[in-house]
């Protein structure tokens, strides 16, 4: 903890340095570079932000304008930057350190950062064969090696173990900084630490996240439970399903769509199974579509399983957008399964969480007059959220409709406590007029 | 600990039991030439920054030549304000690293310019604060492991109106780096970024 401490006191220093450095109206005139790790369980993928005019001093040439100049900063950043494995017992940060990693140098780009023009270049750095990435020692004296003040920041950005989960342009808040390479100090040992259940506990917030954030998923599913306390009486929606028989239809719908989704979450998350994006989003607008029908009209005739029917099928579909989260994180080995378990455990438990503050009250509602109106109601607005997506996703058609069921999913008490109000108030109405809950109690 | 600080401004001045410390302390201005507010002028390095290109303009060529480093160019000042790490920097050339004209190979004018320069800075404080300094850093000792070194356009010289242009004194404790860097405010002109530290005994060696 307190060389974390210390390193953020480096920075507060670094950055008062810096923009203490900067005039009122001006660019900054000395600029640090940055490196931001993002650590595999496979290779180390860093991006060099480097300040363009301090690698044209360390290179000693007037201008670098891209992408002309890409092969030259290419091999250039491939002399001055490696990484090593940790010898056992070596003075911190001191000699090349044990087996080298392999530097693959890749696209160089020009991006202005805080105003000022740099050149940023990917690199990849692969661990010789059976050494993990866990701890290594990185070497740079990129600019360094001339411009002898020069300072590079050194993050991480990405570290699965730290419950980094999201590298790249997608990563989030500030990068973990794990320390500063100077003069006299070219070299940085990288510990990684934290543990796989910071990664596994990380993915599954992000699959709480999905759920939350991705209506269309929960839309699906509750559209899909809206005839569950029913019974079936010639084709149609008919009155109360005993409570058990009820509970029963519910377990097997979430069962059923859980199944569905994660068989091919797994398939999507491991690369056996790719599909394209947008038609997967147009199914799904399409599947909460076929759940508001079956809401308003049974699909299939039969006993139970009718529903379970629909929600594993369509769950195939939800899954495959599920994969599609997972596998822009770019894991791989351990790291996918335990993500992979993560993630999925973090989805259902959003989803049970759901289903359990919804399903008592469509269980009491089922019981008065109300539920007629409200099932056909609840089959409308995810028949219009369904036709809105199609919409939007097929057809680029902008319409509030998306919006809208985001905006009622991000304020579920807006939703649940009315939900909960009405079925207490219609079932003791129904209570005091001797209706079907105690007729059939 | 007194703790002035603000743009290129940073005072440290520790007391140790009666005896006064006045490292590190960085000092940039821009302009590094006087400028006038309300009626005052004001001039915060112009006399150190003359002092230290005086000592340079004293040396023979070949001085000139050992005392340039190679290879090495100054952005800013090496051993600056965000080296920190709560302990005393550990960032200063060592070593073969150590290059420069030697102050105790030079002649006697030569090092009479060091010690005026080295006045510059130290003579800022009281002096029972700046005597035992000034001696300890101008000592016959301190001069032979005391370097004279400069970076930048090797074409130019020393000159400070030059961007890149950089000056250091590096003795067994004392430590003062000048980097002349392009305007910012004030463009067409180069300004002054300047520390001086003391390698054993900044903020009193008592952090």
């Amino acid at each position: 903890v307190t060389g974390q401490v210390r390193l953020l006191a480096i920075a507060a220093l670094a950055a008062v340095a810096i923009a203490g450095q900067a005039g009122p109206a001006a660019a900054h005139p000395t600029l640090a570079s940055a490196v931001l790790l993002d650590v595999g369980a496979d290779a180390i993928d860093a991006e060099l932000d480097l300040p363009l005019d301090q690698l044209q001093a360390a290179m000693e040439v007037e201008s670098l304008p891209l992408p002309a100049s890409a092969p030259r900063i290419r091999a250039y950043v491939a002399a001055h930057l490696g990484a090593a494995t940790l010898p056992a017992q070596t003075e911190p940060g001191s000699g090349d350190g044990g087996a080298g990693y392999a530097v693959e140098v890749g696209e160089v780009s020009a991006r202005s950062i805080d105003g000022a023009p740099h050149a940023v270049v990917q690199v990849r750095l692969t661990p010789p064969a059976g050494a993990s990435t866990d701890s290594f020692r990185l070497r740079d004296d990129v600019i360094l090696a001339r411009v002898v003040s020069h300072k590079i920041y050194v993050s991480l950005r990405r570290d699965f173990r730290r419950g980094r989960i999201e590298g790249g342009e997608a990563s989030s808040g500030k990068p973990d900084i794990l320390g500063v390479i100077r003069y006299q100090h070219d070299a940085l040992d990288v510990d990684r630490g934290g543990s796989w259940w910071r990664g596994a506990a990380a993915v599954a917030r992000l699959g709480v996240n999905h759920i939350a954030e991705g209506s269309d998923h929960l839309l699906f599913l509750l559209v899909l439970l809206l005839p569950a306390p029913l019974v079936l009486a010639r084709r149609a929606w008919s009155g109360p399903a005993p409570i058990r028989r009820a509970l029963r239809e519910v377990v097997a719908i979430t069962a059923a769509f859980t199944v569905g989704h994660s068989l091919t979450l797994a398939l999507g998350a491991v690369g056996a199974v790719q599909l394209p994006g947008p038609p997967v989003e147009i199914a799904i607008a399409a599947s909460i579509a076929v759940s508001a029908v079956h809401a308003v009209r049974p699909l299939f005739a039969g006993g139970i399983g009718r529903g379970a029917a629909i929600a594993a099928g369509f769950g195939l579909i939800h899954g495959l957008a599920f994969a599609t989260s997972l596998a822009d994180l770019g894991l791989r080995g351990r790291e996918l399964g335990l993500a992979l378990l993560g993630f999925n455990l973090g989805i259902e438990a959003m989803q049970l969480a759901v289903v359990a503050m919804v399903i008592p009250w469509l269980l009491l509602l089922a019981r008065t007059p109300l539920y007629r109106p409200l099932r056909l109601g609840g089959a409308g607005v995810g028949g219009l959220a369904a036709f809105g997506w199609i919409g939007e996703r097929a057809f680029g058609i902008a319409s509030p409709v998306g919006p809208a069921v985001d905006a009622a999913f991000r304020h579920p008490a807006w939703v649940i406590a009315p939900l909960a109000a009405t079925a207490l108030l219609a079932t003791a109405a129904a209570q005091l007029r001797g209706g079907w809950y105690l007729r059939r109690a | 600990m007194l703790q002035i600080g603000g743009h290129h401004l940073a005072y440290n001045i520790t007391y140790l039991a009666g005896v006064g410390y006045p490292t590190p302390n960085h000092i940039g201005a821009e302009p590094k030439s006087s400028f006038t507010i309300d009626g005052g002028t004001y001039a915060p390095v112009e006399a150190e920054g003359a002092a230290l290109v005086a000592v340079y303009a004293g040396l023979a060529n070949d001085e000139l030549d050992t005392a340039y480093l190679q290879g090495q160019s100054f952005s800013d000042v090496l051993v600056g304000p965000d080296n920190g790490s709560g302990a005393l920097p550990s960032d200063y050339p060592t070593g073969s690293n150590r290059t420069g004209a030697l102050v105790s190979s030079m002649s006697s004018e030569e090092q009479a310019l060091v010690t005026a320069a080295i006045e510059q800075w130290v003579g800022d404080y009281d002096p029972e604060i700046a005597e035992p300094l000034l001696a300890a850093y101008t000592s016959t000792s301190a001069y032979s492991d005391t370097y004279v070194a400069w970076a930048g356009s090797e074409s130019a010289g020393v000159d400070p109106d030059v961007s890149g242009t950089y000056m250091r004194i590096d003795g067994p404790r004392l430590w003062i780096e000048v980097a002349c860097q392009s305007g910012i405010v004030i463009q067409g002109q180069t300004h002054y970024h300047t520390i001086f530290r003391d390698k054993l005994m900044d903020y009193g060696n008592s952090l």
